[in-house]
């Protein structure tokens, strides 16, 4: 009997559930068991999106492009690109390197996860072109700043991926951007419209990525043939695609018409809300509550045809909270 | 032995006239023809002759019992020693007996069994044979039952009954009565004209057959390989401890208990044989009646004894939750017998112990002139100032707080139930202004007899614990009042004219108004917790027992936060709940059986499960429309924001133990634990954490015996694996963040994307140590010492590595990796003396000592890890760093090498600096000063520490010190360092010392002339590492006992007492123990705004009836 009763009790606090050594997640998003649904492929779209609002909010990734002559920064960190001279330590590509990688980061979670939602073949497509658009813009622009860079296109903790070159990495660019062509639609409508990446946006980066390869470093010429022709794609299908040039230049830049067909890939700040979700005033003086992160190089100003191609290009006027205009030449750095 | 003996004999003496007439009887039988009765009456009628000489009485008496062939009952102490020299020629029995005890005051009759029965012919004689009677109790008054009383130099005594009373017959030449309990000192009465005596026996610190508690069980202290240590509520009784903390402070080698901070409430750092770890937690794993808990929810009134496991022998048993060493918790239980209630009240007062010596007003309304070079303030304004002008910070923001302690218990039992009711309200104000804690505790402990084999245990204690303002425990933030009571100018006055608080210093501190601010601040921290734990015990065959401990823990925490517009322009409040609840299952098999003469075999096998789940939601609302109803209402705010949380983890073990001991000489220790965990995945999941130890009892050996020295001799040594899984829930899974987007429009439609990447590798952190240990004592155990040196090696060490930018998770994202080792070293000596120890005077000192040296061998592929931040913005760096060869606590900044003096001008010119300036090391001999030349510059550790308590008993008295004392550390001053320079957010010097700075005139001086403007003096610098050593006397009381002779209710104690009372200190802050880096160990010895430890001032009365 007393055998029996101890048996009893072993067996009963032995046959615990086998799985109770099984981690039980109710209140956190895991990206194993994320991305199961449609709505949840959303969420991750949303995700990446608001990362590349993060990378470019402090106009780094102008940074490239400040080794030409008509623009400049009072930044230390974009002078050095002025001046052809960028160091590893400089603060503000670092910032950008962190914040496009992470953009990778996520598209490259929804890249390895999304075939497996619960949701239409057209959804599943949709979502994943978005995220081969977003890396392959992130990897253009970083090769283009850095030339050599790690490929990383896991989602796993991983210390010594080396650097590939830039033949490896245009690869990716070019493999991902044909499939994001493929998979994304033509035209958004709803809350996307008119800014959400299409195909036609895939088309037009594929040609400016093969424009690029023409040149420095591949110097591969035949690609500008393949730019020709996937420019041409957008341009001969206006119809279908959207884009086209604004008939007056300087529409780009008014509020009221941000929305327009000679966007090709446009992100949306709101100021309603906080952070980096505001608009990026790098550009704008000090004065007007921005941050001169860059301005136009003076001379670049000055030799500019006048005219309103100049009107447009150069904001010379800036209009304060306080009701004050502030000429250019009141500006601290005086730069329009 | 002596008790036992003298049990034996009174059996004897009970049981002789029964057992010799049986023995007669039988023995008769062969003499008897068959049917023929032979009766008493016939040996009464034989006559003998007897030739009786040249023996003593006794010896006669013998002679004719055997002669006549009866028994004999007589207690031999009752014969005198007198010769004699007779013959008795043709004598009956009785008329043999009559002639010999003719002279003595003896008489002898035959018992109807046939026994010859010799006693005293006088029934009581008043003077040669008295009664005394008395009560024995412990030293806190609770009655002793079943202690032994002898009459010296007899084998006559008795034993006390449940109430402790006892009622002995003593004969007239008697003098000496002798009390003797197990595990309690022995001690000797006169009773010359004494009929009443009331004993108190003290607890036998070195007894080796206390049963102390350890994992899962139970051993005699004899049979302990491990190493261990004891505090049993006779060391801490009568001493107001409000916290379970204090009770370990100063009390035991090895274990270091620092109060990090003085509010009210707050949990000590407690560190057993120092950390192991960088990332997870040090705390000892502590556990409750044999569940794991948390110490704070117990009333110190209730704890009857705590255990302290140090070595792996003691604590793998733990497994996953050892590394740290465990801390075994012991309530009280219920006593049969009649019901017993006490009563017992404190009430004290609490006070800052050091100041700074700053300036007053009016010396800094000079100081001010002097430095901007013009009148800021006018002749007349110092004048005022001298008048009284002007605020003292430090009294503004300081007060003498009430302490209060009441508690009521009752206990009690009776058939089958024993019962320990408690309650306990502590009421505690801190020195800071607007700081407190009231904690109220509920306890019932029953036990319950079912049948003859089954026991029942029931525990459900209950506590709340409501604190205000624990946010300013540690100085945290720049706001903090403490820090600002030593920067803010003296020169400002609390209020302005008008009654509002002034808001702003003129030339001190950017910060607010430390009195404003402590004030104001409004966060209540609220702790609810419910624990309920039952133990059933079967046994089922007489060494065999089953044991279920069932338990469960819930916990509610909720911080309430209001912050009005003058702690943050745009108010705020914020309500966080946090609901935790845990249970424990386990079950045990217990085997303990002796083979032949010599082997003693124990075996324990268990089971056991714990889940531990925590869910919460928290709601914040800004820009409140309506202060007054702070955090009550967050619909008045205009925006208001919403979180939940939830997280669940468990642990599934298998446990079991071996002990052996031949011959009480050796012993071997062998434990098992394999603990499977949640928290990592696959292969990681299950940890195995085995030990064993061995001990030899010396003192056993006759080689040693022969010595005579030793009491008690033992060699120990020890070795097995402890883990620390104390890593987040889902550490292993790649979680994902809420990242918004609103595309064109003015909505956010929420969005996903990675937080942390997967890290499925993750597995457990290991501690191996290895213990060797020394028992001895000796003068009749008046001393013994305990000797235990380790080496504690932890690897696989969980630590955050911090990840490649490309990983895409941000910068100084980071996941925690198992890398790297540490090392701790150490020894610890306990040293226990009783110079003097008799019926009047009891005098206890206990010695410990202890060092423990602390290493980093290895952090991966990394130089360095850094420390956390403090002091936002005051520092730009962490001032602590982890390096291989380095100890967990190291300071790191910059060598500050005294003032730039007048013939170093022009070496100081290389470096941008005049004479006057502070001078840095450069270590990177680049020529200027920059963060590659930070270095080492400081150890929180300590070389050493020490405790001595100092128990003195005479008569009713009882007096205690304690002292404790750390040594060989060093303290990052922050707060000293502000109050000195002239930092962004302290635009003045307020620390008198520091105007006397650098001059031509004044080389000597080690301050920096502030007025050159080429000065840059580092927050991050070794001027700032102050000697962090002290000796505090922790505590000094005396103690009355009145017994019964005032209230005649019941028995009624007095005490005066003081805690923290003095301390002795190089230290140039507040505090030298408080840190702002509270409970981590990465970060150590920082003070930056810390709030002091008080001095307590207690006075306390208990009454038991």
């Amino acid at each position: 009997m007393k055998k029996n009763i101890l048996l009893f009790l072993l067996t009963v606090v032995f046959a615990s559930c086998s799985d109770f050594l099984e981690e039980e997640n109710k209140g956190l998003l895991l990206s194993e068991t994320f991305f199961s649904n449609t709505q949840e492929l959303q969420l991750g779209v949303n995700g990446i999106y608001h990362l590349l609002i993060d990378a470019h909010f402090n106009d780094q990734v102008t940074a490239a492009t400040l080794g030409s002559n008509d623009i400049t920064s009072r930044f230390v960190g974009f002078q050095e690109f002025d001046v052809f001279a960028p160091t590893g330590g400089n603060a503000q590509t670092s910032r950008y390197w962190a914040e496009i990688y992470s953009t990778i980061a996520a598209a490259n979670e929804l890249i390895l996860n999304y075939e497996g939602a619960n949701a239409t073949e057209e959804e599943k497509r949709i979502a994943a072109g978005q995220a081969y658009f977003a890396r392959a813009y992130s990897y253009f622009t970083l090769v283009r700043i850095w030339n050599e860079i790690p490929i990383y296109t896991e989602n796993e903790v991983s210390y010594d991926i080396g650097l590939s070159g830039p033949a490896e990495v245009y690869d990716l660019i070019i493999e991902d951007l044909r499939l994001a062509e493929e998979m994304l639609p033509a035209q958004w409508t709803g809350v996307q419209e008119n800014i959400a990446f299409t195909s036609g946006a895939a088309k037009s980066l594929l040609a400016y990525v093969y424009l690029t390869m023409a040149g420095y470093p591949l110097n591969d010429p035949s690609n500008y043939a393949r730019a020709a022709s996937k420019a041409k794609e957008v341009i001969d299908n206006e119809g279908e695609y959207g884009y086209r040039l604004l008939d007056n230049f300087a529409e780009l830049w008014r509020h009221e018409a941000r929305f327009n067909d000679e966007i090709v890939i446009g992100l949306f700040y709101n100021l309603d809300f906080r952070n980096n979700q505001r608009a990026p005033f790098g550009q704008m003086p000090t004065e007007y509550g921005g941050w001169d992160v860059y301005f136009a190089e003076i001379n670049f100003f000055n030799n500019f045809p006048a005219g309103a191609r100049k009107e447009a290009t150069f904001a010379t006027e800036f209009y304060l909270e306080s009701g004050d205009t502030l000429h250019w030449t009141e500006t601290l750095q005086r730069r329009p | 032995m002596k008790p036992i003996k003298t049990i034996v004999y009174i059996l004897v003496l009970l049981l002789a006239d029964h057992a010799l007439a049986q023995t007669k009887a039988h023995a008769n039988k062969k003499d008897l023809l068959p049917g023929k009765a032979q009766t008493a009456p016939t040996r009464t009628l034989k006559v003998v002759d007897l030739a009786l000489r040249n023996m003593t009485l006794l010896q006669a008496l013998e002679e004719v019992a055997a002669q006549f062939d009866v028994g004999l009952a007589i207690n031999p102490n009752l014969v005198p020693g007198i010769k004699v020299n007779k013959d008795l020629t043709s004598v009956t029995l009785t008329e043999a007996l009559d002639q010999l005890l003719v002279e003595t005051r003896l008489e002898a009759y035959l018992s109807v069994a046939g026994n010859i029965i010799v006693r005293s012919k006088e029934k009581a004689p008043v003077i040669q044979e008295r009664n005394v009677t008395g009560k024995v109790t412990d030293d806190k008054g609770e009655p002793l039952p079943g202690v032994n009383i002898l009459i010296k130099g007899s084998a006559r005594g008795t034993i006390t009954d449940m109430e402790g009373n006892y009622r002995i017959n003593i004969p007239g030449e008697a003098v000496t009565l002798v009390f003797s309990f197990v595990g309690y000192q022995s001690q000797e009465v006169n009773v010359a004209g004494r009929t009443s005596i009331d004993i108190v026996l003290r607890e036998d610190m070195q007894n080796l057959e206390e049963v102390v508690i350890v994992g899962y069980g139970t051993q005699t202290r004899r049979d302990l390989a491990g190493s261990q240590a004891s505090v049993s509520s006779k060391d801490f009784e009568g001493h107001p401890v409000y916290n379970f903390a204090q009770i370990l402070q100063g009390r035991t080698a090895g274990v270091v208990v620092s109060n990090t901070s003085g509010s009210p409430g707050q949990t000590p750092k407690i560190r057993i044989r120092g950390a192991n770890s960088i990332s997870s937690n040090n705390d000892p794993l502590y556990v409750v009646d044999g569940f794991v808990s948390d110490f704070n929810n117990v009333n110190v009134n209730d704890i009857q004894s705590i255990d302290i496991l140090k070595d792996a022998s003691a604590t793998a048993i733990y497994g996953s939750r050892g590394a740290n060493g465990v801390v075994l918790i012991t309530t009280k239980s219920g006593q049969s017998g009649e019901t017993r209630v006490t009563v017992a009240s404190n009430v004290g007062f609490t006070q800052l112990e050091n100041e700074y010596d700053l300036l007053n007003s009016a010396e800094y309304a000079v100081w001010v002139n002097e430095h901007f070079d013009q009148d800021v303030f006018s002749e007349a304004d110092i004048e005022g100032f001298r008048q009284g002008a002007g605020t003292d910070w430090q009294d503004a923001v300081m007060q003498t707080g009430l302490t209060q302690n009441h508690q009521v218990s009752v206990s009690g039992g009776r058939e089958g139930l024993r019962y320990y009711v408690s309650g306990n309200i502590v009421d505690e104000e801190g020195i800071l202004i607007n700081t407190n804690q009231r904690r109220y505790t509920l306890r019932t402990n029953l036990s319950t007899t079912i049948g003859e084999r089954v026991v029942l245990d029931l525990n459900i204690n209950a506590t709340q614990r409501n604190r205000r303002n624990a946010q300013l425990a540690f100085g945290s933030s720049k706001e903090d009042p403490v820090w600002n009571s030593i920067i803010w100018s003296p020169t400002e006055p609390i209020f302005n004219d008008d009654g509002t608080y002034n808001q702003d210093d003129t030339y001190g501190s950017l910060l607010k108004n430390p009195f404003m601010y402590a004030t104001e601040s409004m966060q209540d921290d609220r702790q609810q917790a419910v624990s309920l734990n039952i133990n059933a015990s079967y046994n089922i065959f007489e060494n065999l027992s089953f044991d279920v401990i069932a338990g469960l823990n819930q916990t509610a925490n909720e911080t309430s936060l209001f912050e009005s517009e003058l702690i943050d322009v745009s108010t705020g409040a914020i309500r966080n709940y946090q609901d935790v609840f845990d249970w424990q299952l386990t079950t045990m098999l217990n085997y303990s059986k002796t083979l032949g003469e010599q082997h003693q075999v124990s075996i324990l096998g268990g089971y056991e499960l714990y889940e531990n789940e925590v869910s919460g939601f928290s709601a914040n609302a800004r820009n409140l429309a309506v202060n007054s109803v702070a955090y009550h209402n967050l619909s008045l705010g205009e925006s208001q924001l919403a979180n939940s949380n939830y997280a669940k983890w468990s642990l599934m073990s298998y446990f079991g133990r071996v002990n052996y001991n031949f011959a009480d000489k050796y012993y071997f220790t062998g434990t098992y634990r394999a603990d499977g965990s949640s928290k990592f995945q696959d292969d990681n999941k299950f940890g195995f954490f085995p030990s064993l130890a061995v001990g030899w009892a010396l003192s056993e050996e006759n080689f040693v015996k022969d010595l005579g020295i030793f009491d008690n001799l033992k060699l120990r040594a020890s070795w097995g694996v402890t883990g620390n899984q104390a890593i987040d829930p889902y550490a292993t899974l790649s979680v994902l963040r809420f990242l918004g987007y609103s595309y064109t429009t003015s909505t956010r439609f929420p969005g996903y994307g990675p937080a942390i990447p997967p890290n499925p590798d993750l597995r457990w952190e290991e501690t191996a140590q290895t213990n060797i240990g020394l028992n001895m004592s000796f003068l009749d155990d008046r001393v013994s010492l305990t000797f235990d040196y380790f080496q504690k090696n932890t690897t696989g060490l969980l630590a955050e590595q911090e990840l490649p930018l490309y990983a895409g998770m941000g910068r100084r994202a980071s996941v925690t990796q198992n890398l790297g080792e540490i090392e701790n070293t150490g020894f610890d000596i306990n040293l226990l003396v009783s110079p003097v120890r008799n019926d009047k005077i009891n005098w206890d000192v206990n010695f410990n000592l202890s060092r423990v040296r602390n290493e980093v061998i290895d952090i991966g592929d990394q130089e360095q890890i850094s420390g956390g931040s403090y002091a936002g913005g005051l520092l730009s760096t962490s001032p602590f760093v982890v390096r291989p060869g380095e100890p967990l606590g190291t300071f790191w900044g910059y060598r500050f090498l005294g003032i730039w003096g007048t013939e170093e001008a022009e070496e100081a010119r290389r470096f941008g600096n005049q004479p006057g300036d502070a001078k840095y090391e450069d270590t990177s001999g680049d020529g200027a000063i920059g963060p590659e030349d930070y270095q080492v510059i400081g150890d929180a550790n300590p070389d050493f520490s020490w405790g001595l308590n100092n128990t003195f008993t005479y008569k009713n008295f009882e007096f205690n010190l304690l002292l404790e004392g750390i040594h060989g550390r060093d303290v990052f001053n922050l707060t000293y360092a502000t109050a000195a320079s002239i930092v962004n957010d302290s635009r003045s010097i307020t620390l008198r010392e520091a105007t006397n700075y650098w001059t031509p005139e004044n080389q000597d001086s080690p301050w920096p002339n502030v007025r050159n403007e080429t000065n840059v003096s580092h927050m991050n610098s070794s001027q700032w590492i102050q000697e962090g050593g002290f000796v505090k006397v922790r505590n000094i009381s005396v103690t009355y006992n009145l017994g019964r002779n005032i209230t005649k209710v019941g028995d009624l104690r007095l005490t005066v007492s003081g805690q923290n009372l003095f301390t002795f200190t190089n230290y140039e802050g507040f505090d030298p123990e408080a840190s702002s880096t509270g409970n981590r160990d990465i970060d150590a010895g920082l003070d930056f705004g810390v709030y002091p430890t008080p001095r307590i001032f207690t006075v306390g009365a208990s009454l038991q009836f």
